[in-house]
């Protein structure tokens, strides 16, 4: 079957598309793996994802997806085979809500330094200016509550957080281990029932030295968060 | 409403759907049409409060009697937590500590007992004794074991106990905060109140005199083993009292006395705790609530003007920032709780007219001390 470039860019989109619904298919976690992720990870600029960049593809990539459609439909005009319709709002709005889908990716990514804390029993990871993504690993992976679902819990050595939210809203953080262990990946999916797409961030993070030149914090009751300046080795 | 009824009552629907997952070579052969669309809003929480008023005491008990609350278990035993309900939670851990003092709270509020403490590890000589286990916490519905004995081993409360935290209102004064879970709390403190009503003038005077052998017990059982016996149902019974002009006893109730000081210590280190967690724990619980809510208002109203709004900018930011602003909300109160076991300050106390000082985690002080009471005893029963 011959595959023009558009064809290509499209199934290309499609597939980085899918790595996020795959990522959601196998819901059952489990309670140990094999991957460490201690210590403090910085973001990779280079390695890492452009949002902008990513948001600008899937929405080419979408446009396209619509104006096929709408070629389709043309056609069948044309042939009488149908009456002729004006664009949908399902089609903007589908369109509207790649760029949202995007905009959240976005900032739930925003992190540049993680500080992850790992034992056999549970994993915390810190994200600057950002709520802690937390994991006991032994009263279970799974928390169903009022607010929403979260699950978290190992599929082989990829760590994965899951939370369902209303609007049927849908936030997931994988995170995968280079196999030299230099470089540590957070694909971030989020999506929403309302949206036929997925968006899929990759940033990929590196390790570093703290206190050389950063902050060091610490929190104390009678302080809240105090931070100071690291001096060099 | 009776304070003695059993609970448990109102149960939220629980309302989070599994999230079904799609099928690539199927989504592949649809040409990208990819849909999470089973990542639906979750079922409509009934939440039903219901209000509780504290049973307050017109003229002061007598005889007062001491309570003396013990820090929460966090409910992980005999398989009791909710289905799907992750016990490790930060909100927990800083939970067990708070809880305990906001109970400690109503109680002296109540009125009718001498003094109200919180202590770090079971005390079988506390003339009255209050144990608790969370069963489930959420910011929103608290639910509780509660048992409640005697000196004697009577059993005054063994029950359940649960309540919902939106009746008390989430638009909250920061100067003036309100315990969400205040319906709870009176609750126990009137159960506690009714079981003490029902015992006889006699039996009370038998808790303080029991509270005070076990005491003696502790400390020296060949003395005082004989003045309790126990009977078939394993209530303790007071059989004799020590003369009163007992020199062993009279320096035993004097131990006792500096026992107390020293708790009085340790419970002002709970309500440090207890008043620098209230507010975090009041913006986590109304983000909370905030999300509940909304999914509900989403659930109930199923009219196109709503669902259309659904997949906006708007409204997916504002459920993740409401989202992110409880998670934050939970991070502070992990670092609280974790600063709470790590920065206990050392207790400085006098004991036999000497300044000691205790460190490490409460529970290690207070073992310290009872160990330092004993070999103080010791060594002038020795000597």
């Amino acid at each position: 079957m011959d595959v023009t470039g558009k064809q290509f860019a499209i199934l290309l989109g499609l597939a980085l598309v899918l790595t996020g619904c795959a990522s959601q298919q196998e819901t059952t976690l489990q309670s140990t793996g094999l991957a460490d992720f201690s210590g403090s990870w910085e973001l990779d600029y280079e390695l890492s994802e452009n949002p902008s960049d990513k948001l600008r593809f899937l929405y080419e990539v979408t446009r396209s997806q619509i104006q096929q459609q709408m070629a389709v439909q043309r056609d069948q005009v044309r042939s009488g085979r149908m009456p002729s319709t004006p664009v949908s709002a399902a089609t903007i709005n589908s369109l509207q809500g790649v760029v949202n889908l995007g905009r959240l990716t976005e900032m739930i990514s925003r992190p540049t330094v993680l500080t992850i804390e790992q034992s056999p029993e549970n994993i915390i990871v810190q994200r600057e200016a950002e709520f802690a993504l937390t994991c006991d690993f032994v009263n279970g992976e799974q928390s169903k509550s009022m607010l929403g679902r979260e699950a978290c819990g190992w599929q082989d050595n990829q760590l994965i957080f899951e939370v369902s939210l209303p609007e049927g809203l849908l936030v997931q953080h994988r995170l995968v281990l280079s196999g030299n262990g230099k470089r540590l990946n957070v694909a971030t999916t989020v999506g929403s029932s309302v949206i036929k797409q997925l968006f899929t961030l990759n940033r990929v993070y590196m390790p570093f030295e703290p206190g050389k030149g950063m902050y060091e914090c610490e929190y104390s009751l009678a302080k809240k968060k105090t931070c100071r300046l690291g001096t060099p080795d | 409403m009776n304070a003695s009824t059993a609970l448990p009552r109102r149960k939220p629907a629980g309302w989070a759907r599994p999230i079904k997952t799609m099928n690539p070579l199927k989504l592949l052969s649809i040409a990208g049409l990819l849909t999470i669309a089973s990542c639906a809003s979750p079922p409509v929480v009934e939440l039903q409060p219901e209000s509780v008023d504290l049973i307050q005491a017109n003229v002061a008990q007598d005889p007062p009697l001491n309570v003396s609350v013990i820090v929460f278990a966090r409910g992980t035993s005999n398989g009791q937590k909710a289905i799907g309900e992750k016990v490790f939670t930060p909100v927990r851990s800083a939970e067990v500590g708070y809880l305990p003092f906001a109970l400690r709270e109503t109680l002296v509020e109540s009125g009718h007992w001498g003094a109200v403490r919180v202590i770090p590890e079971l005390d079988p000589t506390a003339e009255v004794l209050v144990t608790a286990e969370i069963l489930s916490s959420n910011g929103v519905e608290l639910r509780l074991h509660v048992r409640v004995s005697d000196s004697t081993g009577r059993i005054w409360v063994d029950q359940e106990y649960s309540d919902l935290a939106i009746d008390h209102g989430y638009d909250f004064d920061i100067e003036n905060l309100v315990e969400p879970f205040q319906d709870i709390f009176n609750k126990i403190s009137n159960d506690i109140y009714m079981a003490r009503k029902g015992l006889s003038e006699m039996e009370l005077i038998q808790i303080l005199d029991t509270a005070m052998l076990r005491y003696a017990i502790a400390l020296s059982p060949k003395a005082f083993a004989g003045y309790l016996t126990e009977t078939g149902d394993g209530v303790l019974e007071v059989s004799g009292l020590p003369a009163r002009n007992d020199l062993i006893y009279a320096r035993v109730k004097n131990i006792r006395e500096s026992e107390y000081a020293y708790i009085d210590t340790v419970d002002e280190q709970f309500e440090n705790f207890y008043k620098k967690m209230q507010l975090a724990y009041a913006y986590w619980r109304r983000y909370s609530f905030e999300l509940i809510e909304y999914s509900k208002k989403i659930e109930q109203a199923g009219s196109p003007r709503v669902r259309s709004q659904e997949g906006s900018w708007a409204s997916m930011e504002k459920v993740y920032r409401t989202y992110r602003e409880s998670k934050m909300n939970e991070d502070s109160l992990r670092e609280m709780a974790a600063s709470f076991d790590a920065e206990i300050s050392p207790t400085v106390t006098e004991l036999e007219g000497t300044v000691i000082r205790l460190n490490g985690s409460l529970r290690a002080q207070y073992e310290e001390w009872r160990r330092l009471l004993r070999e103080i005893y010791a060594a002038e029963r020795g000597s």
